[in-house]
């Protein structure tokens, strides 16, 4: 069987392929982005016409996914866990009234968090939305369960979750590439008033009805291949009074656990030459009870391993007997680790016996060696020639002191700036500005208030803080930052150019055009390479927020992306240094803060690192000394010593 | 077998990428593969770790104080991806023999036995006209290093399936430079003799 490595989010595309699926949506948002990208990728290789689309938010992608199954197809939809926040009104709808064709929501946590507003946990939200979940530990198992998902949905005709996490989603592992399920699937949407439209004494019966799915998938949870238990090999020497032994008294210690926790206490064992009974539950709810009661009932103590919450344990009835989560055995936030997992185990094994004491000889620990050190600390930063810098550079020379809300994105990183106040949710740096504008205004003060958002942001939750913005008359500067792109997440294109998904041509929704349509009375368009005239823009817009009949003003700081589109930089590069007159007083370093500017400690100078730096020029503008400079061409005799004469290289 | 390779450095150097060729290798070879890697902020200047697990394990994640070998390609990264090497672990490293290790880390690679394994594949690269090539020229090197899992000719024969063809000729070059940086380079393992183990 064809084997072939691959990330996680490739292999959950597998899955979805593999399962037939008709429609899959979704909005990027790490660790969930590479999965739209693996459904193009083999809908390309194998001439399927699924149909794919980057939606403009969560709540949209699941809605359209979902009418696709209420018509008879295979629709999934993908998102991160805070996206399932902004899709869970459909979600929790549509428990109630059900699915036709089956229908999967991927949903990828991320546990510590490592690019996330929070470090919640899908399962519980599955509980709350009455949505059986599959929680995978691996990239092959995420597979596995992607396909039988929709089985699942199409067999009881409900929402099924797909559960991933960080490390499943970017893990690599090796997989298997089967069969695609060709099932023809024809749209064929039949009517159902008091289902598809049911009304609130409508609602009560489905509600009765999904209790009794859930109850029936339970049952078969049961039994599901996924809900594996792990029992000790016999050991050697005595096997039948070993088992009379295990008979007669409870084997003293075993864990049930779910997700990568799972495999890393397998591995940790294993490393350790240690055997217990133990329990995975790959179908977390609704928890099969009787086959976790069995396995506590046979067992003095257990230990649940599972993350970021405790919906697995949360599920179990009578905890007298169980660690985890709820008794403070196992942190309650970040991520656990190999490194955070250990010495709770090999504590537990102990005190069961199951573990010899320590030897005595520890090696020393790292964490004094290494802080002697100073290592530099590499903390994300915007790229070198990334528009945002040039915009929050200005916002904050043109404002300084005011308050600068902010929202999800690369331009989030402007809190390195300090030109980010606030980073609440997607969306919420309009809304924040207007509610900041209201608070001052009942005190009759005046804030100077500039709010920040990105394009793909501003499509995906802007428009309706904006237009409530209007509505309400509130004043603030709004400064959409316009790099044409999702960037952080893997430049998806957005409505607001014509390119869709699989690289063929939609139709725009233009920003401005949106920007006006809520009645918005200032809008202007400015480059925020071009400082001066940007800080002029600026100005003028706050003088708008102050006039009598002024309110809102807009301006779209238009400036791509520049990993993704290096044309611009490239059509008009330059190059700078640093003169030798340089002080090190820094400035530069922290008002600019471009990665390419580097102190050379040694001369306490700042030097222009060449192999980063992309010739962008606008860090002349930082040193107010005037000591970058732009580098002077070379002359014809200059370039000839450099090329060497004879050689016939022309510059 | 079971090898634990933990590979670091900063966003733009090919951790991804060797990650990915050492995968390969392990897969032709028979091996399952697993392992995790991070991403997002690794273009935005941040420190880029990949665990690469080669034997039939489910954990994605290597524990601190059990990686076989640590592959890194930046001096600051490979002191940070120290603690996860396992006594008598091997790091790899792309830097001049001559700047590497700070004597004060001494003391702690000694009671760890970690042999170093330094190696400038940033002359290399630079030496071939690409930067980005430093990455194979390290790979080159790993192959002489005592223990390393994969020979130089399953490797090579990886790398080629994994890049770009137009870069073939250019990688041959690269990863032969990182063999034969080992026969030059005064980076001799540094395996402390009084180390005792328990």
């Amino acid at each position: 069987m064809k084997q072939k490595v691959v990330l996680g989010n490739e292999a959950i595309a597998r899955g979805l392929v593999e399962a037939g699926v008709n429609v899959v949506t979704g909005y990027p948002g790490t660790p969930s982005s590479e999965i739209i990208p693996g459904v193009i990728a083999l809908k390309k290789e194998y001439a399927l016409d699924t149909y794919i689309e980057w939606s403009v938010n969560e709540k949209v992608a699941l809605e359209v996914a979902l009418a696709a199954s209420w018509a008879g197809k295979r629709a999934a939809v993908t998102m991160k866990q805070v996206g399932l926040n902004v899709a869970s009104d459909p979600l929790l709808s549509a428990a109630y009234t059900g699915v036709i064709g089956g229908f999967v929501l991927i949903v990828c946590d991320d546990p510590g968090p490592y690019s996330s507003q929070t470090e919640q946990d899908t399962r519980l939200f599955a509980i709350f939305a009455k949505a059986p979940v599959f929680d995978p530990a691996t990239p092959r198992q995420a597979k596995e369960m992607t396909r039988a998902a929709f089985e699942l949905s199409e067999k009881y005709r409900v929402p099924v979750i797909v559960r991933s996490s960080l490390r499943v989603s970017h893990a690599r592992q090796n997989i298997s590439l089967d069969a695609l399920d060709s099932t023809p699937r024809a749209a064929n949407f039949k009517k159902d008033t008091a289902r598809w439209a049911a009304t609130p004494r409508y609602r009560l019966l489905l509600h009765q009805e999904l209790n009794e799915k859930l109850a029936k998938i339970k049952d078969e949870f049961e039994t599901s291949p996924f809900n594996i238990k792990f029992t000790p090999t016999q050991t050697a020497g005595e096997p039948q009074k070993q088992k009379a032994k295990i008979r007669k008294h409870k084997f003293p210690f075993g864990i049930i656990g779910a997700g990568v926790p799972f495999a890393t206490a397998q591995e940790l064992l294993d490393e350790l030459g240690v055997q217990i009974p133990m329990l995975q539950i790959g179908a977390v709810y609704p928890l099969p009870q009787n086959l976790v009661n069995d396995f506590i009932a046979q067992r003095q103590r257990v230990l649940i391993l599972e993350e970021p919450d405790a919906a697995l344990e949360l599920q179990i009835d009578d905890r007298s007997k169980v660690h985890g989560r709820l008794d403070g055995t196992i942190p309650n936030a970040g991520e656990l680790s190999p490194e955070v997992l250990e010495p709770i185990l090999t504590r537990l094994l102990r005190e069961a016996r199951l573990l010899a004491e320590p030897r005595a000889a520890n090696l020393p620990a790292w964490g004094a060696a290494l802080q002697n050190l100073h290592l530099p600390m590499r903390g994300p930063r915007l790229c070198p020639g990334c528009g945002h810098r040039s915009a929050f550079y200005t916002i904050r020379r043109a404002f300084p002191g005011a308050f600068y809300a902010s929202d999800i994105g690369c331009y989030t990183l402007g809190t390195n700036l300090r030109a980010v106040d606030t980073c609440l949710d997607m969306g919420a740096a309009i809304t924040m500005a207007s509610g900041m504008y209201q608070a001052y205004r009942l005190d009759g003060k005046h804030k100077a208030i500039v709010a920040t958002i990105g394009d793909s942001t501003f499509i995906h939750s802007g428009v309706t803080g904006l237009a409530n913005a209007v509505h309400t008359g509130a004043r603030f500067v709004l400064v959409i930052l316009d790099n044409s792109t999702t960037a952080m997440t893997g430049f998806q294109p957005t409505a607001d150019h014509t390119r869709l998904a699989d690289g063929t041509e939609g139709a725009r929704v233009g920003i401005p055009d949106l920007v006006r349509a809520c009645g918005v009375k200032f809008l202007r368009t400015a480059d925020p390479y071009a400082m001066d005239e940007f800080q002029r823009v600026l100005k003028q817009a706050e003088q708008f927020t102050q006039a009598p009949d002024g309110g809102v003003a807009v301006i779209i700081a238009e400036r791509p992306c520049v990993l993704n589109d290096r044309t611009p930089i490239d059509e008009h590069p330059i190059r700078v240094e640093v003169t030798d007159e340089c002080d090190g007083c820094k400035y530069c370093l922290v008002a600019f803060e471009c990665p390419s500017l580097v102190m050379n400690v040694a001369k306490n100078q700042v030097e222009i690192n060449h192999q980063t730096c992309v010739d962008c020029g606008q860090c002349i503008d930082s040193c107010y000394k005037g000591f970058i400079v732009e580098s002077k061409p070379m002359t014809i005799l200059e370039l000839a010593e450099k090329v060497g004469s004879g050689n016939g290289l022309v510059a | 077998m079971r090898y634990a390779i933990l590979l670091a450095g900063i966003g733009g150097q090919g951790v991804l990428f060797a990650h990915n060729v050492l995968a390969e290798c392990a897969l032709a070879q028979g091996f399952n593969v697993t392992g995790a890697e991070t991403h997002g902020m690794s273009q935005r200047g941040g420190s880029v770790v990949s665990h690469l697990k080669i034997g039939d394990t489910a954990a994605p994640l290597i524990r601190q104080g059990t990686a076989d070998f640590v592959i890194a390609f930046d001096a600051a990264e490979a002191y940070r991806a120290l603690p996860y090497l396992k006594r008598s672990g091997t790091l790899i490293v792309n830097v001049s023999p001559e700047n590497f290790p700070d004597a004060q880390i001494q003391p702690q690679l000694d009671a760890w036995a970690i042999a170093v394994r330094a190696c400038d594949a940033d002359t290399i690269a630079r030496n071939l006209d690409r930067a980005s090539a430093a990455n194979v020229a390290l790979l080159g090197f790993a192959t002489t290093c005592e223990n390393f899992p994969f020979t130089a000719v399953a490797l090579r024969a990886a790398i080629a399936r994994i890049a770009h063809p137009r870069f073939t000729a250019l990688n041959e070059k690269a990863f032969t430079e990182g063999i034969n940086a080992c026969q030059d380079s005064h980076s001799a393992a540094r395996r402390a003799s009084t180390a005792t183990l328990p």
